[in-house]
C-alpha cells in the first residue's frame, strides 16, 4: 500500500510554475493591458502570497513582440551592482530575441564591452571599469531599433532599496530617479520595467520620503484566491493522487483555512496527506483536516515568537495593538471603522494607521478588502485566537 | 537473557554516511513517508520549474543523517535520477563548514573530484566570492543539465552564519533553479520562520516526529532478523509491553533503540541497580555528545531540569540555575527548538517545562548528578516501573532482599535500591518494610545513608496512631497520604480513620478500594462490616477471599457467615472452632459456637460450649438464646432461666432476658411479663420462626402472621 502511495504535487517554498502554477487569467491580462499602455508596474503583495510565481509565468508566457527576464535581484548589494544587472538584462533579453536586429545589437554589444559569452544563465565581461549607470542609458534607446521590447521583472526590488540605509541611502535615491527618468522619456519606450517586493514600495519610499519617485507606478494587487479558483487549486495538486476529498470535506477545507492564499492552501493539502499515509487511509475526513490544521498549529511552533517579538518591539503599544489582532482572530478580519474605536480608546487617533501598517509591513495583516484587514496566514490567526480565547465586542 | 557475544556494534552508530550503500538501502525501515515524499519529487519534477526545498526536523538521533543518505544512495543507483541529479551529501562529520563560501568550496571541490571541468574564480573579494562560486556551480550544472541534490545536514550551523548571503543564496535559487537543498536541523532557526528573513517560509519542514509502536516494532524484528537473533524477536512478541516502554523511554529515537538492543541482548539482567548502571554506561557515548552539543548555559538548564525531573516552570528553574529568568525564558526556547525540551501548555501563561528524553534525563541524573542527588530515589524508580510489569518487580525486590540478608551487596547500592523499591507503588508494604528493616542492619551503612531511608510503614503508622489518639485527623491523614504504595495500604488506614468517626459509608467504600488494590487484609474488616449489617452472602463472599489468603480473623466470620447462609454445616461448625484455637477469646466466635452446635445437632458439645460460655458471662446472653430456641431448644434454653439457676443475680439485664425468654416459651403471651416487652416479644417470636422456617422449611412465620392479623390482612384486601 506504502508503495502505490501518489503524493499530491504541492510547491510551498520556491515559486509556483507550470503545471503546479494556478493562473489567474484576469491579472496576466491586466498587466499586458497596462504594459501596452506604457506601464510600468509595481506588484504590492505579503510575502508568501505568488508574486515570483506570477512573475514567472508573465515571463513565460510572454506575448508576441516582448522579451521578459525574471531576475530576483536581492543579492544585489551595490549601486552599481544594481545597473550592472540592469545592464545584464537588457542584454539577455536582446539575446534572446530572434530578430536580425537584435542580433546585431548584441554583437555590437560583445565587441564594445568585449564580452566573454552571454547565455540564458548570465554574462561574462573581462573588462570590469564598466560605468553601467551610463552605459544602460545609453543601451535602453537602442533597444527600439533592435525590435526589442525587453520587460524586465525585477524580484525584492524593494527589499534592495530598502537595505540601502545610511549611507547608501543617497544611492537608493538616486537609483530611483533615474528609473523615473527613464519611464518619462520617450527614448526608452521599449522598456519596461516590473518592480516587486514584499515590503511595500510605497512605505520604504515613505521613509526616504519622496513619494513621487514611484507615484507614477501601476500598481496591480495580488490578493487571495476566489472560492472557485481555490478550489481548482485543490483539485490540481491532488488529481490523479492518493487523497480523496469529497465535495462536503472540499468546502469544510475552504472553511477551515478561510482565506485563499494558495501556499496556505498547499500546506493543508500537504499536512492531509502525511496523515492520512500514516493511518493509511486515502479518504480525507473532517476529523482530519482538523488534525491536520492542528498539526501545523502546533509543528511550527514559532508562532510563541510572533507574539513575543511583537510585544517585545512594540512594547508600549502592544495592548492597542492587541486588540486589533484580537479582533482580527475572533470576527475574521477587522473593518478600518473597528480599528479607529479601538484607537479611540487608547488614545492614539492621530496615529493608528501607522501601526496597520506595521503590522501589514511585518506580515501579521493584509488588506483584503479596501479598508478591511485580516490575518495573512490562516494558523497565526488560529494561534492568536487559542492565546487570547476571550474577547468581548 | 544470554549473552550472545554478538557484535551488535557492527552498527555504526554515528558516522551512518559511511555505510554501505546496500545495507543502507536495507536498514532502512522508517522515515518512510518523508523519503517517499522526496523521492516522489524527485521523479516527477527532473526538468526545469519550481524546485521544493526540504528542512528535515527531528532530534538528534532521529534519523536525519540516514534519510539523507538513503536519499544520496538513491540518487546514485537509480538511473533515471542519476541522469537528472547529482546528489552531494555534506555529512555531519564536515564540521568545517561554517561560512556559505566554506560550503560552495566544498561542492565545487566535490564536483572537481568527480570530474567536472571547473575553472575556479579568480578573485578573492570576499564581496563577490560566494557569487563566483555559485555561477560556477551553474556553469558546471548546466553542462551536465543536471541539478543539484544538496544534502546538508545541520543546515542550522550554515545557516546561522549566513547574514547577508542569505539573500545572495535565495536569489540565485530562484533565479536558477538548478540547486535543491534538503537539509536537516535539530531545530527551526529564525531564518525559516521569521517574516524578514529571505527564507521565510521557503523550505517544506518535515518533522521527524517520534517511532510510533508499529515503526519500533518494524525497526527491532528487523535488527533481530539481520543479526539472526531470536532473542529479540522474543522479546518483541512476548513482551509487547515493555516494548511500549522502550519506546517512551527512548521518545522513538532509533539511535537511542539501538543501544537499547544492543544492551538487551549483551547483558545478564543483574540487580537492577547494576542493570540501570550498565545501561548508563552503555549510552554514555551517545548522551555525551549530546550534552557536549550544547553551550554552557544551556548545559547548565539542562542538568537543572534533569534534577527536577518532573515538568517545571521557567521561574523555578532559573532560581535553581541561579540564573535570570529572562535568560532562562530565551535559553528554554532555543532548547525546545533542538528537540532537547518540552514545553507543556498549562491553562496560566507559565509554561512547563521538562527534558524530552526520560531516559536521557535518568543517564544525566546518574552521571552528573552529585552524590545527594544521585541518591534521589525517585529516579531508579521511576525507571524499575517503567522497565519492568508488576511481577517482575516484586520478583526484583525479593532478590534485592535475598542479597540483602545475605549481606553481599554494598551499603551505598544496597540504600539506594531499597529506596528506590520502596517508592515503586506496587510492591508490597511488608516487602518493603522488610527491605527497608535489612538494609538498616547492614553492618557498613553509615549514619546519612541510614537517614535517608524512608520510614517503614509500620512506624508510619505508629504516627498515625499517636495522631489519631489526639483526634489530629488531619495530620493524620496527610501522613497516611504519605505512603508510596498503591497496595491499597494507605486506602486501609484512611479506613480506621474514617471508622474512628463514624464515618461508616466512607469506611466500607476505603475498605473495598483497598481490596481492589490487592491488600488482602482488608477484607476481614468488610465481611464484618456486611455480616454487621446481615448482608451474609457479601460478608460470606469477603470473608472466605480473607480466609483464603490466610488473613487473620477471617475464619470466624466465614463460620458465623456460613451459618447464616445456612450452608455447609458441618465445614462451618469446625471453622469456627478453629477460629478458636487461632484466637479463643474471641467473644463472637465464642457465642456463635453453642448456636453452630445446635444447628449441626451436636448438643453436648453445644451444653459444654455454654457452660464456658455462663462461667465468662454469669449467664448466657439474650441473643444466643434466642438463636437456640430457633433450633428449637426449648426445654434447653428454659432450663437456663429457672430460678435456681439464677442464683439470686441482681443484674438487669438477665433479668430481662428471663422475661423475654419466658414470654417467648409460654403459648400466647406470659401474664408475668409487663406489657411494655410486648412488641419486643412479638418481634423475636417472628424472628425466631422466620429463622425456622429458613433452617428447616417450616410454616412457622406465615402460620403466626397469619393468626396474628387476620384483620389487617384482610382489610388489605
Ligand atoms: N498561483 C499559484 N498557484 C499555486 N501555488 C501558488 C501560486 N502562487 C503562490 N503559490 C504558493 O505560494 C508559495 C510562494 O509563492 P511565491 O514564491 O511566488 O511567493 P512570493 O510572493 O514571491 O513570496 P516572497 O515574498 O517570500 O518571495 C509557492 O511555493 C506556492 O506554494
Ligand atoms: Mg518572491
Amino acid at each position: 500500500m506504502e508503495k502505490e502511495w501518489i503524493h499530491p504535487k504541492t510547491i510551498t517554498g520556491d515559486a509556483a510554475t507550470a503545471e503546479r502554477y494556478l493562473r489567474r487569467e484576469y491579472i496576466n491580462e491586466e498587466f499586458w493591458r497596462e504594459v501596452q499602455k506604457g506601464n510600468h508596474i509595481l506588484f504590492v503583495a505579503p510575502r508568501r502570497v505568488g508574486k515570483t510565481s506570477l512573475m514567472k509565468d508573465l515571463v513565460i508566457n510572454c506575448p508576441e513582440g516582448y522579451v521578459c527576464v525574471y531576475e530576483d535581484i536581492e543579492g544585489v548589494k551595490t549601486r552599481n551592482g544594481f545597473y550592472q544587472r540592469i545592464f545584464e538584462l537588457i542584454l539577455r533579453c536582446a539575446h534572446r530575441s530572434k530578430f536580425q536586429e537584435a542580433k546585431v545589437f548584441i554583437k555590437r554589444c560583445t565587441e564594445k564591452y568585449s564580452i566573454k559569452e552571454i547565455s540564458t544563465s548570465g554574462i561574462k565581461i573581462d573588462e570590469n571599469k564598466i560605468d553601467y549607470e551610463r552605459e544602460i542609458r545609453e543601451l535602453i534607446p537602442q533597444l527600439k531599433d533592435a525590435k526589442v521590447h525587453a520587460v524586465i521583472f525585477l524580484d525584492e526590488f524593494a527589499e534592495v532599496i530598502y537595505k540601502f540605509k545610511g549611507d547608501q541611502q543617497q544611492d537608493a535615491v538616486d537609483i530611483l530617479h533615474t528609473l523615473r527618468e527613464i519611464r518619462h522619456d520617450d527614448h526608452f519606450s521599449h522598456f519596461t520595467i516590473v518592480y516587486a517586493g514584499s515590503i511595500g514600495l510605497e512605505s520604504v519610499i515613505k521613509n526616504i520620503d519622496r513619494p513621487k519617485l514611484i507615484n507614477d507606478l501601476h500598481p496591480i494587487k495580488l490578493g487571495a484566491l476566489t472560492d472557485e479558483e481555490a478550489a481548482d487549486l485543490v483539485k490540481k495538486v491532488t488529481r490523479g493522487t492518493s487523497i480523496r476529498l469529497s465535495a462536503p470535506v472540499l468546502i469544510y477545507l475552504k472553511r477551515k483555512v478561510g482565506y485563499f492564499l494558495p501556499y496556505y492552501l498547499q500546506l493543508m493539502i500537504e499536512s492531509i496527506d502525511e496523515l492520512a499515509f500514516k493511518i493509511g487511509k486515502p479518504k480525507v475526513t473532517v476529523e482530519m483536516v482538523d488534525e491536520a490544521f492542528q498539526r501545523i498549529l502546533g509543528e511550527r511552533k514559532n508562532f510563541d515568537d510572533w507574539l513575543e517579538r511583537l510585544k517585545s518591539y512594540q512594547r508600549d503599544h502592544f495592548p492597542f495593538i492587541n486588540e486589533i489582532l484580537k479582533h482580527a482572530a475572533h470576527e475574521g478580519n477587522i473593518p478600518i471603522q473597528a480599528v479607529y474605536d479601538k484607537a479611540k480608546k487608547y488614545d492614539r487617533t492621530e496615529d493608528y494607521m501607522d501601526f496597520i501598517d506595521e503590522l501589514i509591513r511585518d506580515g501579521y495583516l493584509t488588506e483584503c478588502n479596501p479598508h478591511v484587514y485580516r490575518f495573512i496566514a490562516p494558523f497565526l490567526k488560529e494561534f492568536w485566537k487559542q492565546k487570547y480565547p476571550i474577547y468581548e465586542k | 537473557m544470554k549473552n550472545e557475544g554478538l557484535g551488535f556494534d557492527r552498527f555504526n552508530y554515528y558516522q551512518s554516511a559511511n555505510a554501505q550503500a546496500d545495507a543502507i538501502k536495507e536498514n532502512f525501515l522508517v522515515r518512510k513517508y518523508e523519503y517517499s515524499v522526496i523521492l516522489e519529487d524527485l521523479l516527477r519534477h527532473p526538468g526545469k520549474g519550481s524546485v521544493q526545498h526540504y528542512l528535515i526536523l527531528g532530534s538528534r538521533g532521529s534519523g536525519k543523517s540516514t534519510l539523507l543518505r538513503r536519499i544520496q544512495v538513491e540518487i546514485d543507483t537509480n538511473k533515471k535520477l542519476l541522469l537528472n541529479y547529482i546528489a552531494l551529501n555534506m555529512a555531519e562529520e564536515q564540521a568545517n563548514i561554517y561560512r556559505l563560501f566554506d560550503l560552495l568550496e566544498e561542492i565545487v571541490k566535490e564536483l572537481e573530484s568527480q570530474g567536472y571541468d571547473i575553472t575556479w574564480p579568480s578573485s578573492s573579494n570576499a564581496e563577490t566570492y560566494s557569487e563566483e562560486l555559485l555561477s560556477v556551480i551553474h556553469e558546471a550544472l548546466d553542462s551536465v543539465e543536471k541539478k543539484l541534490v544538496l544534502l546538508l545536514d545541520n543546515i542550522d550551523r550554515v545557516f546561522e552564519n549566513l547574514g547577508e548571503d542569505a539573500a545572495v543564496l535565495r536569489a540565485h535559487l530562484q533565479n536558477f533553479g538548478d540547486i535543491k537543498i534538503i537539509g536537516g536541523s535539530t531545530r527551526m532557526t529564525e531564518h525559516f520562520w521569521a517574516y524578514d528573513q529571505p527564507f521565510y517560509e521557503f523550505f517544506r519542514v518535515l518533522q521527524l516526529e517520534p517511532l510510533d509502536r508499529e515503526e519500533v516494532r518494524s525497526l527491532l524484528s528487523n535488527w533481530g532478523e539481520k543479526l539472526n537473533t531470536p532473542l529479540l524477536k522474543e522479546f518483541i512478541e512476548k513482551r509487547p509491553g515493555q516494548l511500549e516502554t522502550v519506546r517512551i523511554l527512548t521518545d522513538g529515537l532509533p539511535r537511542t533503540l539501538q543501544f537499547f538492543v544492543n544492551i538487551l541482548l549483551t547483558q545478564e539482567p543483574q540487580t537492577g541497580y547494576d542493570y540501570v548502571q550498565q545501561i548508563m554506561d552503555k549510552v554514555t557515548p551517545l548522551y555525551q555528545e549530546r550534552l557536549s552539543h550544547l553551550p554552557p548555559a544551556q548545559r547548565k538548564i539542562v542538568l537543572q531540569l534533569a534534577f527536577c525531573w518532573e515538568s517545571v516552570g521557567a521561574g523555578e528553574l532559573a532560581k535553581a540555575a541561579r540564573m535570570e529568568n529572562r535568560v532562562v525564558s530565551a535559553q528554554l526556547n532555543q532548547l525546545i527548538d533542538k528537540g532537547v525540551v518540552d514545553k507543556i501548555q498549562t491553562s496560566t501563561k507559565n509554561h512547563l517545562y521538562r527534558l524530552s528524553e526520560r531516559f536521557f534525563n535518568l543517564w544525566l541524573i546518574f552521571t552528573q548528578g552529585s552524590p545527594r542527588e544521585k541518591r534521589r530515589a525517585k529516579y531508579l524508580a521511576i525507571f524499575l516501573e517503567n522497565f519492568y510489569d508488576a511481577d517482575e518487580l516484586i520478583e526484583r525486590a525479593k532478590q534485592h532482599l535475598e542479597l540483602l540478608k545475605g549481606k553481599s551487596i554494598g551499603s551505598d547500592k544496597a540504600a539506594l535500591l531499597t529506596k528506590a523499591y520502596s517508592q515503586v507503588s506496587c510492591i508490597p508494604s511488608r516487602l518493603r518494610d522488610d527491605l527497608i528493616d535489612r538494609t538498616r542492619e547492614l553492618s557498613d551503612i553509615d549514619f546519612a545513608l541510614k537517614n535517608e531511608l524512608p520510614p517503614k510503614i509500620t512506624e508510619i503508622i505508629g504516627e498515625v496512631k499517636k495522631l489519631v489518639g489526639r483526634e489530629e485527623w488531619v495530620k493524620a491523614e496527610a501522613l497516611i497520604q504519605s505512603i508510596e504504595q498503591n497496595d491499597g495500604t494507605k486506602e486501609y488506614f484512611m479506613s480506621a480513620i474514617a471508622s474512628e468517626r463514624k464515618e461508616t459509608s466512607k469506611v466500607k467504600e476505603l475498605l473495598l478500594s483497598a481490596l481492589a488494590k490487592g491488600l488482602k487484609i482488608a477484607s476481614c474488616p468488610i465481611a464484618k462490616i456486611y455480616y454487621y449489617y446481615e448482608e451474609y452472602e457479601l460478608s460470606e463472599k469477603y470473608a472466605k477471599i480473607g480466609f483464603d489468603s490466610e488473613v487473620p480473623g477471617c475464619t470466624g466470620i466465614l463460620a458465623c457467615s456460613l451459618y447464616r447462609n445456612n450452608k455447609n454445616k458441618e465445614r462451618a461448625l469446625s471453622l469456627l472452632k478453629q477460629a478458636l484455637i487461632e484466637n479463643p477469646n474471641d467473644k463472637e466466635s465464642l457465642m456463635m459456637l453453642p448456636v453452630l452446635q445446635a444447628w449441626n445437632g451436636a448438643f453436648k458439645e453445644m451444653e459444654e460450649a455454654l457452660e464456658v460460655l455462663i462461667k465468662m458471662h454469669d449467664y448466657p446472653p439474650l441473643r444466643v438464646s434466642i438463636d437456640l430456641l430457633v433450633h428449637r431448644q426449648t426445654t434447653f434454653v428454659s432450663e437456663l432461666y429457672k430460678p435456681s439457676k439464677l442464683k439470686g443475680t441482681t443484674d438487669d439485664e438477665v433479668f430481662i432476658a428471663k422475661l423475654i425468654v419466658d414470654a417467648l416459651l409460654s403459648e400466647g403471651l406470659s401474664k408475668k411479663t409487663p406489657q411494655v416487652f410486648d412488641a419486643i416479644v412479638e418481634k423475636m417470636r417472628l424472628y425466631i420462626y422466620q429463622r425456622q422456617e429458613f433452617y428447616y422449611g417450616s410454616q412457622g412465620a406465615t402460620t403466626y402472621l397469619n393468626k396474628k392479623a387476620p384483620s389487617e390482612r384482610a382489610a388489605k384486601r
